[in-house]
C-alpha cells in the first residue's frame, strides 16, 4: 500500500489550508446526492467544482410547462387540475395534479332548476421546484396551500394575520390569488410566499409585504412559523397585480404602479435591491406588462390593452441581460420574440410561454368563457406569426375526466420541474403540525 | 441473530480478523463485521488476512469509529437474513421495525462528529468500501450544503475561489435550458 499518501484522520490532513480534502470521486457521491437545479448553482464555488459539476454529474431538466385547469358545470367550478405538456411538438401532455375537494351537491333554485353550490375556488399562485402553490379564493382573503404532485403530499399554510379583516368582503371578491407570489431561492433552498397587501388601496400601495418562509437550513432569516411582516419602503412599495410575479434566481419582481418600474426583492436578505425602468414600448401603443420567464431570465411581455382576438397587435417580449445578480447596472432588455396572432382566438400563454424551443398560447376564453386548449408554435428567429395557416399543435388530453362537467377552462401556464423531495423534510411543518 | 444456518457457516461467522491502523494498533473484529468493507472482503477472499491487515491509511481514532459502525450494521445485516428466510410473521416484523428505528438512531449519533473527523470517515469509507457507511457520510455533507450559498461554502470548507469575474458571470447567464 503507498505510504506517501498521510493516513485518514491525521490532523495534518486538515491543516493543508484547503478545508476540502476529499478526493474528486467522493465529491462527486456528495454532488449526486443534491438536488440537481441545487448541484448546478454550485459550480459558482470554484474552478474544481465548476468542472466536476459540470462534466461528471447530469445537467437539470429544463422545466415543462404545466397548465393549471379548472373544470365547471353550469358555470360553476368543480375542481381543478395540472396537466404536464411533456411534448409540446407532438401536442402530448399527463394530468400530474387534482383537486381532492369533494362534488358540490346539486340544488335547486327559486326557479326550480339545477344549481350548483360554489364551494370550490381554487387559484394556482406559481410553482417553484416541483411544489404547486395554491389558493383557496372562498376564504377572505385567500388561504394558501402547498403540494407537491410527485410525492402526493400537500400542506395548508396558516391564515394571513389580517384575514379577519376581510371577512365583510365576502366572497364578492374571487381573485385574492393574484396578491400572492411563490418563490424559491435556489441559494438558500427555501420556500417563500409573499402577500402584497394592496388591493385595497387605488394606488396600489402598501407598507409591508407578509412573508412566509419554508424550508432551508434555517440560517438567518429563519424559517417562519408564521406570516412576518418585512417593511418596503419608497418607490418600490406598490404594486401593479395585473403583471404579475416572477422569481428568478433568488430575486422576487414585480411592476410598481403608475411609474412602471421593475422592482428586485432579494428573497434571503428580505430586502428591495433594485428598480428598474420597463423597456420603452413602441411609439402610440397603449402599453400593458406583464412579467414572465424566458429559459431562466426575467422577460416583460409588451402587449396591447385590446386583447381581443383578430388585431394583428403585435405582442413584443423583452427579456432582461446581462450583469447578473451582482451587477444591476449592466442590466440591459432586448426585445426577443415578436408574436402576432392573427384570426385564431389564441393569447400568448402566462406567466410563462416558452419553453425549450416551442412557445406555448391558450385558447382565448370563447362565449361561454371556455378556454380549454394549449397551443404549441416552433419558435423561428425573431417572429412569430400565427394565424388559421398557422394555428400551431394542439395539445390534446386536457380534459376534466368527467362528463358531468361542460367546461374547463385554462388558468394559467407555468415552468414545473418535477422535484421528489418530500415537503415533510421541512422543520417548520413539524412545527405547525403540532 | 443468523443462528438457522449450517455448521460451516457457524464457524465462519465466528472467525476473528485483526485490522491493523496506521498508528500499529490492532483490532480484534469478527470476519462478519470486517466483510462489511468491500476491500477487506476480497483480501479474506484471497486469503491473505493471516498475521492481520494492514490498513496504512487508516489512524486508530477513525478506525475505531469505523468498526463501531460495522458492528452495529453487521449485526442488522445478520437479522435481515433471519428475517427474510425463517420468520414472516407480524410480531416479527414489529421488532424489526424497532430495529431499524434503533439502526437510525445509531446514524444519528454516529454523526455527531466535527467536520474533520466526518471527512475522514468519509475517506476511511472510500478506502474500505464501505458503501453503507460511505452513503451516510456523504449524505451528511450533501444536507450540509444544500441550504449553503456558494459562498457559504467557500467559508465552511476554506475553498478558495479561483474563477474570475468573467467566469463567474459566464456560470450565472448559463442555465442549462438557455440555449439560445
Amino acid at each position: 500500500m503507498a505510504s506517501a499518501t498521510p493516513p485518514i484522520g491525521r490532523e495534518a490532513t486538515a491543516a493543508a489550508g484547503n478545508g476540502w480534502n476529499l478526493p474528486t470521486d467522493t465529491l462527486v457521491e456528495i454532488l449526486l446526492r443534491l438536488p440537481p437545479t441545487k448541484r448546478w448553482r454550485l459550480r459558482l464555488v470554484c474552478r474544481h467544482w465548476r468542472d466536476v459539476i459540470r462534466d461528471r454529474t447530469p445537467a437539470p431538466a429544463p422545466p415543462t410547462a404545466l397548465a393549471f385547469v379548472v373544470s365547471s358545470a353550469e358555470y360553476t367550478a368543480m375542481s381543478a387540475s395540472a396537466f404536464a405538456i411533456d411534448d409540446p411538438a407532438l401536442g402530448r401532455c399527463r394530468e400530474v395534479w387534482r383537486s381532492s375537494n369533494p362534488r358540490p351537491q346539486r340544488r335547486y333554485n327559486e326557479y326550480h332548476r339545477h344549481v350548483y353550490e360554489r364551494n370550490f375556488d381554487t387559484a394556482m399562485v406559481g410553482t417553484c421546484n416541483g411544489v404547486l402553490c395554491l389558493c383557496d379564493n372562498k376564504r377572505p382573503g385567500g388561504a394558501i396551500s402547498l403540494a407537491n404532485p410527485a410525492t402526493g403530499e400537500s400542506l395548508a399554510l396558516p391564515p394571513l394575520p389580517c384575514s379577519g379583516h376581510w371577512q365583510e368582503w365576502g366572497t364578492t371578491i374571487r381573485s385574492w390569488h393574484e396578491a400572492y407570489a411563490f418563490a424559491h431561492d435556489p441559494n438558500t433552498w427555501r420556500y417563500t410566499v409573499v402577500h402584497v397587501p394592496s388591493f385595497f388601496d387605488r394606488n396600489g400601495v402598501f407598507a409591508a409585504l407578509n412573508v412566509f418562509t419554508l424550508g432551508g437550513d434555517g440560517s438567518s432569516p429563519p424559517a417562519s412559523t408564521t406570516w412576518r411582516e418585512v417593511p418596503v419602503a419608497g418607490a418600490a412599495a406598490s404594486c401593479r397585480l395585473d403583471a404579475g410575479f416572477v422569481a428568478i434566481d433568488g430575486t422576487l419582481h414585480w411592476v410598481t404602479e403608475g411609474t412602471e418600474r421593475v422592482v428586485a426583492f432579494d428573497l434571503a436578505a428580505e430586502r428591495v435591491t433594485s428598480t428598474m425602468a420597463l423597456p420603452a414600448p413602441e411609439a402610440g401603443r397603449g402599453s400593458r406588462w406583464c412579467l414572465t420567464e424566458v429559459r431562466g431570465r426575467l422577460g416583460a411581455v409588451d402587449y396591447s390593452a385590446e386583447r381581443c382576438w383578430g388585431t394583428p397587435e403585435m405582442t413584443h417580449v423583452w427579456v432582461l441581460d446581462g450583469g447578473g445578480r451582482d451587477d444591476r447596472r449592466r442590466q440591459v432588455w432586448s426585445r426577443r420574440y415578436s408574436v402576432q396572432v392573427y384570426r385564431v382566438e389564441q393569447w400568448l400563454a402566462a406567466p410563462q410561454f416558452a419553453f425549450g424551443e416551442h412557445v406555448l398560447t391558450t385558447e382565448a376564453p370563447g362565449g361561454r368563457g371556455v378556454s380549454a386548449s394549449v397551443f404549441a408554435h416552433r419558435m423561428p428567429p425573431g417572429r412569430l406569426r400565427i394565424g388559421w395557416k398557422a394555428p400551431g399543435v394542439r395539445v390534446s388530453g386536457i380534459s376534466s375526466g368527467d362528463s358531468r362537467d361542460d367546461s374547463v377552462r385554462i388558468h394559467g401556464v407555468f415552468g414545473y420541474v418535477e422535484n421528489k423531495e418530500p415537503l415533510k423534510r421541512f422543520t417548520t411543518i413539524h412545527k405547525l403540525r403540532d | 441473530m443468523a443462528s438457522a444456518g449450517s455448521g460451516d457457516e457457524k464457524a465462519a461467522a465466528a472467525a476473528m480478523i485483526t485490522l491493523i491502523s496506521s498508528d500499529n494498533e490492532k483490532f480484534e473484529v469478527t470476519e462478519a463485521t470486517a466483510t462489511l468493507s468491500q476491500t477487506i472482503r476480497h483480501m479474506i477472499e484471497d486469503g491473505c488476512t493471516d498475521g492481520g491487515v494492514p490498513l496504512p491509511n487508516v489512524t486508530s481514532k477513525i478506525l475505531a469509529r469505523v468498526i463501531e459502525y460495522c458492528k452495529k450494521h453487521a449485526t442488522a445485516a445478520a437479522g435481515e437474513e433471519g428475517s427474510s428466510s425463517s420468520f414472516s410473521d407480524a410480531a416479527f416484523l414489529e421488532v424489526d421495525r424497532a430495529f431499524l428505528e434503533e439502526l437510525e438512531e445509531f446514524d444519528d449519533a454516529f454523526l455527531e462528529v466535527d467536520r474533520a473527523t466526518l471527512f475522514d470517515l468519509i475517506l476511511a469509507a472510500n478506502y474500505l468500501d464501505i458503501k453503507g457507511l460511505l452513503n451516510l457520510t456523504c449524505q451528511k455533507v450533501a444536507d450540509s450544503v444544500k441550504g449553503k450559498t456558494p459562498e457559504q461554502i467557500r467559508e465552511m470548507y476554506n475553498i478558495v475561489n479561483d474563477l474570475t469575474p468573467e467566469e463567474e458571470a459566464e456560470i450565472r447567464r448559463e442555465t442549462q435550458w438557455a440555449f439560445e
